[in-house]
This record gives structure tokens, sequence and C-alpha cells, in this order.
């Protein structure tokens, strides 16, 4: 069992790293029971890592722009805060319901959840936490990025790897894709 | 009819909004303003605090400097999925049941009770007394069942089951003037009718949007948003009855016109 899961040649993991992974995954099946995580967690998977650059790279707010998918919402005041799931949030005029306009959209890489408080709006951003100051809400802008404050989906320590390595936000395709129901 | 303490807070709510002009937490005279969220949220502040909840983890942070948060407590919540806050205490909604935290001292939370429920993901709200808790057996929570249930949340530290109503796939909720509104994504939108009269509340369903495929709702203003897959609908309420003002269109439909027809 355990030598069909090893992948090889991952790059990320040498050969000794990949038994320790594989010996720490039996020995989290033991507690299975305890965890029932919603998501599968995988150890052996090649992660994606996301550089911190990247993550922290200026944000350049867009016009009004069509939603790909929607995910929360939080209302202020004559306006809605629509977030997209991990790329950012449009802001619309919503004075009248009956005619909703797209003000803006500002890319926030990893955004699930944004609320608003006497005009400055917290959005996660992967590992960071992120402040705008939207009393002008057609132009938001960035005041500041409380950085790694954020639990992070996957720890990078579970795979062996430095916090400074990146964010992990995926897996390769081609990684073993067992979850603990097959363990 | 709904609980009439509920309908006196959601009176007494409006006539806030109206004094006000404007939304959120219901702080009186010129005070801070606060977004209101759909049931799913999983970041809230309540006076000078934000809490986040990621990956079962609760980070709170002082927002005595509104624009330099600073993280100082963090919460351990294994499997939890949604915040509420109603009643100076936390409620958070989890696979396998609800935790309540008071915020007397809101950078540092304390547990006063957990109530343990049958598997399902999914959120809670917290109207008056009443908690309203919707499970859902989403593949992958390890769900067992699809139920609305009604919780005595009186007393946070105790809180007591009041009744249980059998869905087919609840998921956000809100409270309306006269009824509870579930979101049952693919199943549509259910408006309940919650009778308080006898000993136990009785729920029944008042009527059901089948078209509308959506996963959370927010009320304020007499304006029902509801999300959808498809798009973000805003409703007029009139009792059951839902007038539909707009569609922002999601995804595919995106490239639609923002306004659409009847639902």
């Amino acid at each position: 069992m355990t030598q069909n899961t090893v992948r090889s040649g991952t790059g990320l993991f040498d050969r000794k790293k990949q038994l320790i992974a594989i010996g720490l995954a039996l020995s989290l099946m033991g507690v299975k029971t305890l965890v029932e995580a919603c998501s599968p967690s995988i150890e052996r998977r090649t992660p994606i890592l996301l550089p911190l650059d990247e993550l922290r790279a200026p944000i350049t707010i867009n016009q009004g722009q069509a939603i790909g998918s929607n995910g929360k919402i939080v209302v202020y005041g004559n306006y809605l805060f629509i977030n997209e799931p991990k790329k950012g949030f449009h802001i619309f005029d919503n004075s009248n319901p009956a005619s909703p306009r797209a003000l803006a959209f500002v890319p926030v890489l990893g955004n699930l959840d944004i609320t608003v408080k006497d005009d400055y709006l917290y959005a996660d951003s992967y590992i960071d936490l992120l402040v705008f100051d939207v009393a002008t809400p057609d132009s938001p802008q960035l005041v500041y990025r409380a950085e790694g404050t954020i639990e992070p989906e996957h720890r990078n320590t579970h795979f062996n790897l430095d916090d400074d390595a990146g964010v992990i936000i995926g897996f390769e395709e081609n990684s073993n894709s067992s979850s603990w129901s097959t363990l | 009819m709904m609980l009439i303490q509920a309908a006196k807070i959601l009176l007494i709510s409006a006539v806030l909004i109206t004094l006000h002009g404007c939304c959120g937490a219901p702080a009186a005279g010129s005070g801070p303003t606060t977004s209101i969220s759909g049931s799913t949220a999983a970041m809230l502040t309540y006076e000078d605090t934000l809490y986040t909840l990621h990956n079962g983890v609760i980070k709170i942070f002082d927002l005595s400097q509104p624009d330099v948060p600073e993280p100082t407590h963090t919460l351990y919540a294994s499997q939890a999925e949604t915040l509420f806050i109603s009643k100076a205490h936390l409620f958070v909604g989890g696979m396998s049941g609800v935790r309540t935290f008071s915020l007397a001292d809101p950078l540092a939370p304390a547990e006063v009770s957990f109530y343990h429920h049958a598997r399902g993901c999914d959120p809670i709200i917290i109207e008056g007394d009443i908690g309203y808790v919707t499970l859902r057996n989403r593949p992958g929570c390890n769900g067992d069942v699809n139920r609305l249930e009604i919780l005595d949340f009186s007393d946070p530290s105790k809180p007591k089951e009041l009744a249980r109503y059998d869905m087919q796939f609840p998921y956000g909720l809100t409270v309306l003037p006269d009824h509870l509104a579930v979101c049952e994504d693919n199943y549509g939108l259910a408006l309940l009718d919650i009778n308080w009269a006898g000993e136990i509340p009785d729920v029944s369903e008042a009527a059901r949007y089948e078209n509308i495929h959506c996963f959370d709702l927010i009320y304020a203003g007499n304006n029902l948003i509801a999300t959808a897959s498809d798009g973000i609908y805003q409703f007029s309420v009139d009792n059951e009855f839902l007038g539909l003002q707009s569609k922002i269109p999601v995804g595919i439909t995106a490239h639609a016109a923002t306004t659409a027809g009847a639902p």
C-alpha cells in the first residue's frame, strides 16, 4: 500500500522526506476519527506555492466587471460588497435595489471573507489580513496589510516547507489524490 | 407568526434604520456603522474587535486603531464554519454543534456552552432568544441529516432544543418579518411559518421559490438579498410574497443584462 502511494520525482521531497511524510500520514490515520476534517488532508500531494512577493504585489483597482462566481456578500449603507471566491471583491452602488450599479472590482488573491466597520473594509488574502479605506467606495484604497495573521488552509510545516517558501494554494493535479476515506 | 419578541426587535431595528438612515448593528446615535453579513459569515466585528474564522481557527484583532488591526488572541474551534454575533455573544456554527462565547471582554471571548447536534455543515443565526440552525448533508462534511433546528438561547450558557424540522438541503437563512427564510440550493428558497402558540414551535412551509437556487440571505431595510450560483437577487418582502427588484448576473449569465424578469 505504501509503495503505491509514493510519488517519485516531486522535486520538493527527496525519498527520505517522502518516507517521513508517509509515516506522518499513517500516524495521522490513528486519529482519523478524531480529525474527520471537511476537506481531505493529504500530506503526500505536491503543493502549488504562491510566492509571497506575488501574494503581496501592488493591487490595481479595476472598474466594475462581470462577476465570475459569487461568494459571501455584505451590505454597507447603500453599497454591496460581493466576494468572488479567491479572486477579490466587487463593489456595487445599491442605492436603488432595482438597478444596482457596478463600481469597482478589487483583486485580492485568496479572498473569501469581507466585513466593513466605520469605512474600513477588512478582507482576508490567504494568510494576510488587508484593510481598505472604503469611504469613497468607487475608489477603495489599501491602507494596511497584517502579514501572516490568518490561519492557512495548509500549513507549510506539514510539507516540510519554510513559511517564506510561499502560500500553498493547491496541489498538482497528478498528485496522489486519495482522501482519508480511502486510506 | 414569528415570536412576538422577535417581531418587536425587528420593528425597533426598522425604526432605528429609518431614523439614522444607515445600516448595521443597531448602534445608537451617530456611532459606528457596521456592515450586515449573511448567515455564512466568517469575519465579523463587535465593538472594536474583529473576529476571523479560517480553517478551524478564530483569530481576534484589536481595532482600537482601525486601520492597523492588531492580532491579539487565538481561539481553536475545529470544524467551525460560521460566526454570528448577538446579545454580546459570539455564536460559532460548526459541523458538530454550536459553540457560544461571551463577549463580556471582546478581546478574550469565554466559552459558555457547546450545543452538540447531529453532524452536518452550517450556520446558526440568533433572533431575540431563539437560535435557528441548519444542518445540511453536504458531501465531505460527514453529515447525516438535512434539517432545521430551533433552539432556546435565552440563557446562552444553557441552550435547549425546541424543535426539529426536516428539510431537503438547508443552507443560509435569515429572519423576515413574518417568516424564516431558508436557502436550499437547487431546491429553492423556502419561507417557513413558525407558529409559537403551542408548547413547542410548529414549523410549516408557507411558500417556496423553486427557481431561486440560493445559498445565503441578507435582509436589510425590507430588501431581501439572495445569493445564488447564477446571480444575486433582490426582493421586496410582503408577507410570503417576494417581489423581484433586480438580479446581478453571475457566471455564464453575467454577460446578460444586469436586471432580469420574474424569478
